[in-house]
């Protein structure tokens, strides 16, 4: 079903590679401290719980979440444990609150954190598929990890496609500190076939 | 169904619906930017133009970087950007990017912030003709700002309050645990709550079973059913006194003596009592060893006391015998015998007088101790004036050689004893000075406590050697030829001083006279008082 190659794995995994330094540039321009993003692993799964990311179904995280829509559509989302996002904040815009929660400004940040790297990634595709993906403003949520997914409903589930997860490891490395978290992309099977018929598409152009 | 009117704006005209959306996007509390693919701006709303101070006409047309060039490489460059070539959505957060358009804050804000701040929203819009356009809508946060600055603010002031509190409190309990004293508290219910570690030794499982009881029964107005009055050798003293000494007994068996302070305090409408019991063991030990030290010298002293009287007593029959009959010889055989004879006789004559009065002076010595009357309040004045009755009746000295000086003050004591001081000192002035012109001045000075008498004769003075051996006993510093006496004077008037709880001291330097002084005590001390009684 999600038969990629090797090589067609490595090829994505280039891609976003590429979108996730301009996104740390960027971040490391708008904070004036050099911060670094690195994407460790890409996985792909069925199901979600089937991802590492719900071995504490009870943590709650926050995610920055965007749809987008095109030739292949679905959502993407960077998703932290609360407590990382908060760690990460906090180093981005170098305060040190004694809060345990994103305060609403905090919470913007965090959003536009997440926008510049979803955007990046997207763009990356985007660059590849040589035409526009049309994505929706970033939109910001905070639940428990079990429930991160339940709009999923907005996937066609009657017609039995289940959505597909691309979910890759992200790792910022800002003041000697690393903060791990997550980018999912949730898409139908039907997007994930033309993701990869457009990789194939790049490899052939590129190699050949 | 009622019949549809027909609306106020007709939509579909699109004259009519381009100067209602006109208008909408005017009044909109948000600054509203469009801007073409060719990067010109094409609209530019109301609040854009009051913000900015940059007029409609003059922004249509332009680039943002033109109106604004600080703009040109930062965020919000690159993500309209994005967003016309790949139709990109943006968030520009305030917190990331502070004041991205240099926007004037609302006057309230003006001391504070030197720019609006701002959070930015970057759109893709597609128009009808299928160019790209993209949207900026630029809210002012200002507001929430410096709400999240003030959070942040009380939050840092909150968390280090909370910080020093805490460090407050761990001191507190540190001093608390490491107190040597036991310190409980009792809550008006009667609940008593050990607070620190010596505590919890004493009454918790390891300590007194009792002892909680006995706390409860020293509370004082217990509003519950007062508790069993514990046993005598549970509580050492009197209750009353002041202080409050009571007995643990530990569950290994240590008795340990303690004194317990009681105090108060109220804290949430309630009435608590801290109770601090102290370990007096060593006190305790400490105040029988005195207690048996002093017995034993009591003891030693009235044994000392019944000897001297005992034996200056039992001596006296004796030497009574022998001082008869050597007067006797010397009445009856003087100037028969030969020349050597008289004088053998006279000093076996003056011998035994010396002996008799040495005898008298002893038993007096050993009285001041046995035999004092109780104190009252003896008048000075009075009592020099039987001193300078005696000194005439006795015909010493000239008339006028006692003199007083200034006011002369009433003092607590036994009368006969003074007299006997003080007629000592007086005559031992006079001995002890040319009986012509020999004179003692008695005067007296007032301190806090005590009353000073002086008595200073002109006499032949003392050296400063002799100065603290004086009123020893037998002390004589002259041959008996020169000057007459016992040697016991001026030990009976430091005994007498003692009994009184003062002091007898003298100053004095050869050829210049002495000066003599006694301290006696306005306030007699509790000993003293207790003995005169």
């Amino acid at each position: 079903m999600i038969d990629l190659s090797e090589l067609e794995h490595d090829t994505i995994s280039e891609l976003i590679n590429i979108g996730v330094g301009r996104a740390a540039a960027s971040l490391s321009e708008m904070v004036d401290q050099p911060v670094e993003l690195t994407v460790p692993t890409i996985t792909f799964v069925e199901r979600f719980s089937d991802s590492n990311l719900t071995s504490s179904p009870e943590e709650v995280v926050s995610a920055v979440s965007q749809t987008f829509d095109g030739p292949f559509k679905g959502e993407a989302m960077l998703v932290f444990p609360e407590k990382r996002s908060l760690e990460l904040v906090r180093r981005l815009l170098k305060v040190d609150v004694p809060l345990d929660t994103l305060t609403d400004l905090e919470q913007e940040a965090l959003m536009e954190v997440g926008n510049i790297i979803l955007n990046a990634c997207l763009g990356s595709i985007a660059n590849v598929l040589g035409e526009p993906i049309n994505c929706s403003m970033p939109t910001f949520r905070k639940r428990e990890t079990k429930a991160l997914l339940n709009d999923e409903a907005a996937f066609d589930t009657t017609s039995g496609k289940m959505p597909v997860l691309m979910i890759l490891h992200v790792q910022f490395m800002l003041r000697q500190n690393d903060i791990d978290g997550y980018v999912l992309f949730v898409m139908d099977l039907d997007s994930i076939q033309t993701l990869k018929e457009l990789v194939r598409r790049f490899l052939e152009n590129s190699l050949g | 169904m009622t019949k549809p009117t027909s609306p106020i704006v007709d939509i579909k005209d699109a004259a009519e619906a381009a100067d209602l959306y006109s208008n909408l996007l005017d009044t909109a509390d948000v600054g509203l930017v469009v801007i073409g693919a060719d990067r010109a701006i094409c609209h530019w709303n109301q609040w854009m133009q009051s913000r900015s101070g940059i007029l409609h006409e003059q922004a249509i047309g332009k680039r943002l970087s033109t109106l604004f060039p600080e703009t040109r490489l930062g965020r919000l460059c690159q993500a309209i950007q994005d967003c016309l070539e790949f139709g990109m959505p943006a968030v520009i957060s305030p917190s990331l990017n502070q004041g991205a358009l240099p926007l004037r804050p609302l006057p309230q804000f003006a001391a504070t912030f030197e720019r609006m701040e701002q959070s930015i929203r970057v759109h893709p819009i597609t128009t009808s003709r299928g160019d790209k356009l993209c949207s900026l809508t630029v809210r002012d946060v200002t507001l929430a700002v410096q709400r999240d600055r003030l959070l942040r603010q009380q939050a840092a002031e909150l968390a280090e309050l909370v910080t020093q509190t805490r460090r407050s409190e761990d001191r507190t309990r540190a001093i608390l645990q490491n107190t040597i004293d036991a310190i409980l508290v009792a809550s008006d219910d009667g609940n008593i709550e050990p607070l620190n570690a010596r505590a919890q030794e004493l009454c918790g499982p390891e300590g007194d079973p009792e002892l909680s009881n006995i706390i409860r029964f020293l509370l004082p107005d217990s509003q519950h059913t007062p508790p069993q009055r514990p046993t005598a050798d549970r509580l050492l003293t009197d209750l009353g006194t002041g202080v409050i000494e009571v007995l643990a007994c530990t569950k290994n068996g240590r008795n340990v003596p303690l004194e317990v302070a009681i105090s108060h305090f109220s804290a949430d409408g309630r009435y608590h009592y801290i109770i601090t019991l102290r370990d007096i063991s060593q006190r305790k030990r400490h105040e029988m060893e005195i207690q048996r030290t002093m017995a034993e010298l009591e003891r030693s002293n009235s044994e000392l006391e019944q000897f001297a009287y005992a034996a200056s007593h039992d001596l006296q029959e004796p030497l009574r015998m022998v001082s008869s009959y050597t007067q006797l010889i010397a009445r009856r055989y003087k100037d028969k015998l030969d020349e050597t004879a008289d004088e053998f006789i006279h000093y076996a004559v003056d011998g035994t007088q010396r002996m008799q009065r040495m005898i008298d002076d002893l038993l007096t010595l050993s009285r001041v101790g046995r035999h004092g009357k109780p104190f009252h309040a003896v008048p000075l004045d009075s009592l020099f004036d039987a001193i300078a009755a005696n000194f005439r009746r006795a015909g010493l000295g000239p008339a006028g050689n006692i003199v007083r000086d200034g006011f002369l003050p009433t003092v607590t004591g036994d009368a006969s004893q003074l007299l006997l001081l003080f007629q000592n000192l007086v005559s031992n002035g006079l001995k002890y000075s040319d009986p012509e012109t020999g004179e003692v001045r008695i005067y007296t000075a007032e301190t806090e406590e005590s009353w000073k008498v002086f008595v200073a004769d002109n006499g032949i003075g003392i050296e400063p050697q002799y100065h603290a051996t004086i009123f020893e006993i037998f002390k004589r510093l002259h041959g008996y030829g020169e000057y007459a006496g016992t040697g016991i004077g001026l030990a009976i008037c430091k005994k007498i001083a003692d009994r009184h709880g003062g002091t007898i001291t003298v100053e004095s330097e050869p050829g210049k006279g002495s000066t003599f002084c006694v301290e006696l005590p306005k306030e007699l001390p509790i000993v003293i008082a207790q003995e005169s009684m």
